[in-house]
């Protein structure tokens, strides 16, 4: 009998302690653990566990408090920040106002970090206390709050920061998050604990473990054999999941615009508007939905999707498709059946989008000359202004969660985009320009709204649609996933 | 003997300026990496021209190349290979030597896999020449080579890790985590060497010596193994010699296929990121290791065959 009892202990103790791991697959490496050195999605994803921002998104998206208890603009240029006096880094030290200063003027003097840009408008923290700062920036920013919530403006320990060189900071971080650093295995996994100081409390379970699996079988493989409880999986796997009978499929739309830029230069076909709104009439968005996605995503006439503030939904779910109009079109431009050739070029991974693309140009008397490239030149291609022929396979998000910010980068002359496909519409620009320094939130929608409108007619790009990310989720874990990626765990339970 | 060990290290030296200069002119060719980086389309990252430059600058990719390859050529005799543009600024060389215990560990294994299967095979089909025992390890042979890796890579997760579930899918950490990657990477070899020790001992079992030491009357297991194998082995090393390199400097498919830390992850992580420290590292590395692969193979075939002699 005593040993019965014994025997059901160990098996308790040993579902408890198994309860208290959790294992997630995520498919590639965490480069580094300097937040803002990276623009790794996994890395993004994977960094709220160890380390805590001044604000976060909750899971509609909206700005809610972390770190900073209450925020307001106190004038165009100056915002006020109330902090919480209960937080320690994972050393014990106690996180203050000075981290803050440090750590958000480190990112604004410092341009060789790859995620300066989120703070360069910054021109200095005041410390007014320990739980008090004043943030003072060049010119009004409505995005700032947006910008404080990313993973990249993480709150770093300063005396962590002037104690140890750069690369211990890099490979042994020290944050303020709900789990701590153990340890990072390259290529194979990193292992986080529970930090029993955290200021919300203690997560359901003790231990993460984020194991790298490259290989999408692989990592479906771990997830129906219960060697990982969380992993993405692509729509070729669905089956298989819902099969299973360990796990299920959770289906989370994203804010990822798959698009074709097009280089719009004078010596380009696409210069032409007409010959670019031929294009998005002879498109069936919802084509690919059904084909590349099995059937999940949401057809689109905006650059970005759910989950971003300002989004113009009037664009969102959405299409133009009408072969006879753009027939219509090509013949006002002056090609006839077969007298226009486009080039769609992209990354070999683009190549069924491309496929599918050509034989519907085709239908209207469009020739498609399809250009494929390995990921990286093509990149290189791409990000080389003026580079790429006629069309472009792009897909574009948003860390940020703010249309205004995703316009940014189509205005004149500074926008990345507007760089590479030659566009430059001063009106847009000036509309945007000044939405992104207007703190109104109602005249900011009326500006974005506008700028929107000149882009659906206009046709720098052609959106298609909405994807959406799939997620295996082990039925042994009560977890979904957030519209912003975030792996962030805190908040998984144990399934029942 | 020493001589010509000294010599051949001093090709040493030649061989891996060669090989950096062309390396280095490839990769400049190929694009500029900092643009490669950036353009992660899932992540809208707008730079500045001056804070690209201020990037270039810190990687000194805007000095002319003549000056970044002799810079990186002074720097490498220090063992200093640049630092990582995609890990954070990171010194290469660690970066490159933390992968090496996960990828000789899996080399090895395929190594001893490859030569178990492949020597007893190899004399069994040779010994019993158009037999059914021939018969099978040729359908082995030619299924081994035709076969892809990450095709048998799957179906063994498919078979052993998910249906009987008796081995792990992938990942490290015990002896039981080896087995199929192990076994996926070493089958190809073996398929290849067993045809070799086939081809090789058919070959030597009909010359004039081998009837004399039949004549002698020698047992036929004397025959066959002092005689036969030790002459036939010549090929059978070279190719195990120089698969060796290969082995130790990781396998992209299988790494991937069983997330297996290794080299070679690390290979195609950097090759897409136009990490040019890590892809350097990597690469002299490799070098180095085929080079001296070759080196030992030269000096085992005087142990080998008494009548090769390099003094």
């Amino acid at each position: 009998m005593r040993k019965y009892i014994l025997s059901l202990a160990a098996l308790a103790l040993l579902a408890v302690s198994q309860a208290q791991t959790l294992t997630i697959a995520i498919n590639e490496g965490i480069p580094g653990f300097d937040p803002t050195q990276t623009t790794r999605t996994v890395a993004n994803n994977v960094y709220p566990n160890i380390f805590d921002t001044l604000l976060v998104l909750d899971r509609e998206g909206q700005i809610a408090p972390s770190l900073a208890t209450s925020w307001a603009a106190e004038s165009d240029t100056t915002w006020r920040f109330h902090l919480r006096d209960d937080v320690t880094f994972h050393d014990g030290e106690p996180l203050t106002a000075d981290d803050v200063k440090f750590t958000l003027e480190r990112l604004a003097n410092t341009p060789e970090l790859i995620r300066h840009v989120l703070m360069a408008g910054l021109t200095g923290v005041d410390v007014i206390s320990d739980t008090e700062i004043l943030i003072h920036t060049a010119a009004a920013d409505p995005l700032l709050p947006q910008n404080l919530a990313t993973p990249a403006t993480s709150i770093l320990p300063q005396h962590y920061f002037e104690s140890v060189d750069a690369d211990t900071v890099t490979q042994l971080p020290i944050g303020s998050g709900p789990y701590q650093f153990v340890e990072y295995r390259p290529d194979d996994r990193l292992i986080v604990q529970a930090y029993e100081g955290h200021w919300r409390g203690q997560p359901e379970y003790s231990e993460l473990v984020f194991r790298v699996i490259t290989e999408n079988t692989t990592s479906v493989s771990e997830l129906v054999t219960g060697g990982v409880q969380i992993s993405a999986i692509s729509a070729n796997d669905l089956e298989r999941v819902e099969n299973s009978g360990s796990a299920r499929v959770t289906v989370q739309p994203t804010n990822r615009a798959v698009h074709w830029t097009f280089n719009v230069s004078e010596d380009q076909v696409t210069s032409n508007k007409l010959v670019r709104q031929a294009i998005d009439w002879a498109i069936d968005n919802q084509v690919f939905i059904d084909v590349l996605e099995a059937g999940y995503g949401t057809p689109t006439r905006a650059r970005t999707g759910p989950g971003d503030a300002f989004l113009p939904t009037q664009y969102y779910d959405t299409y133009n498709y009408d072969p006879e109009r753009a027939i219509a079109l090509l013949a006002e431009a002056g090609y006839g059946p077969g007298e226009l050739t486009i080039v769609l070029g992209g990354a070999t991974s683009a190549s069924d989008r491309a496929e599918l693309t050509a034989a519907m140009l085709e239908a209207v008397g469009i020739n498609a000359d399809i250009q494929l490239y390995e990921s990286s030149v093509w990149s290189s291609r791409y990000w080389t202004p003026g580079e790429f022929i006629n069309t472009a396979a792009v897909g574009s998000s948003n860390s940020t969660k703010d249309y205004g910010s995703t316009l940014s980068d189509l205005m004149c002359p500074e926008g990345a985009h507007s760089q590479r496909s030659h566009w430059c519409h001063e009106e847009y620009s000036d509309l945007v320009r000044e939405a992104n320094s207007e703190l109104d939130n109602e005249r900011r929608a009326e500006l974005l709204n506008a700028a929107a409108d000149i882009l659906v007619d206009e046709l720098p790009q052609v959106y298609l649609y909405n994807s959406v990310s799939f997620m295996g989720v082990s039925n042994s874990v009560d977890w979904a996933p957030r519209p912003d990626g975030s792996l962030w765990m805190f908040d998984a339970r144990v399934g029942d | 003997m020493t001589a010509y060990v000294v010599r051949r290290l001093l090709q040493v030296i030649p061989t891996v300026l060669g090989i950096t200069l062309l390396l280095f002119i490839v990769m400049r060719m190929s694009g500029d990496p900092v643009a490669i980086y950036l353009g992660n389309d899932d992540a809208v990252v707008q730079l500045s021209v001056e804070q690209l430059e201020a990037i270039r600058e810190q990687l000194g990719l805007n000095k002319p190349i003549l000056l970044q390859y002799v810079d990186f050529l002074f720097n490498m005799v220090r063992g200093d290979f640049g630092r990582s543009f995609i890990y954070q600024n990171q010194p290469a060389l660690p970066i490159v030597l933390q992968r090496l215990p996960a990828t000789a560990l899996l080399g090895g294994a395929a190594l001893l896999i490859g030569i178990l299967i492949s020597l007893p095979a190899g004399i069994i089909a040779a010994q019993f020449r158009n037999k059914w025992p021939d018969t099978v390890t040729s359908i082995y042979s030619v299924a081994g080579e035709a076969i892809p890796n990450f095709w048998l890579g799957i179906m063994l997760i498919l078979l052993f890790a998910v249906h009987w579930q008796v081995l792990p899918v992938s990942g490290v950490g015990s002896a039981k985590h080896l087995i199929l990657p192990a076994f996926t990477l070493g089958t190809g070899m073996s398929a290849l060497l067993m045809r070799l020790i086939r081809g090789s001992l058919l070959e030597v079992m009909e010359l004039d010596y081998i009837r004399t030491a039949r004549a002698k009357g020698l047992s036929p297991r004397t025959v066959l193994f002092k005689h036969g194998l030790r002459n036939a082995a010549i090929s059978y090393v070279t190719v195990l010699g120089l698969s060796v390199p290969g082995m130790l400097s990781g396998s992209v498919v299988t790494e991937s296929i069983f997330a297996w830390p290794g080299l070679g992850l690390l290979f195609i992580t950097a090759i897409n990121g136009r990490d040019m420290a890590v892809v350097q590292a990597i690469v002299v590395f490799t070098a180095l290791l085929v080079i001296l692969g070759n080196l030992v193979v030269d000096l085992l075939y005087v142990v080998i065959d008494p009548r090769i002699s390099y003094s």
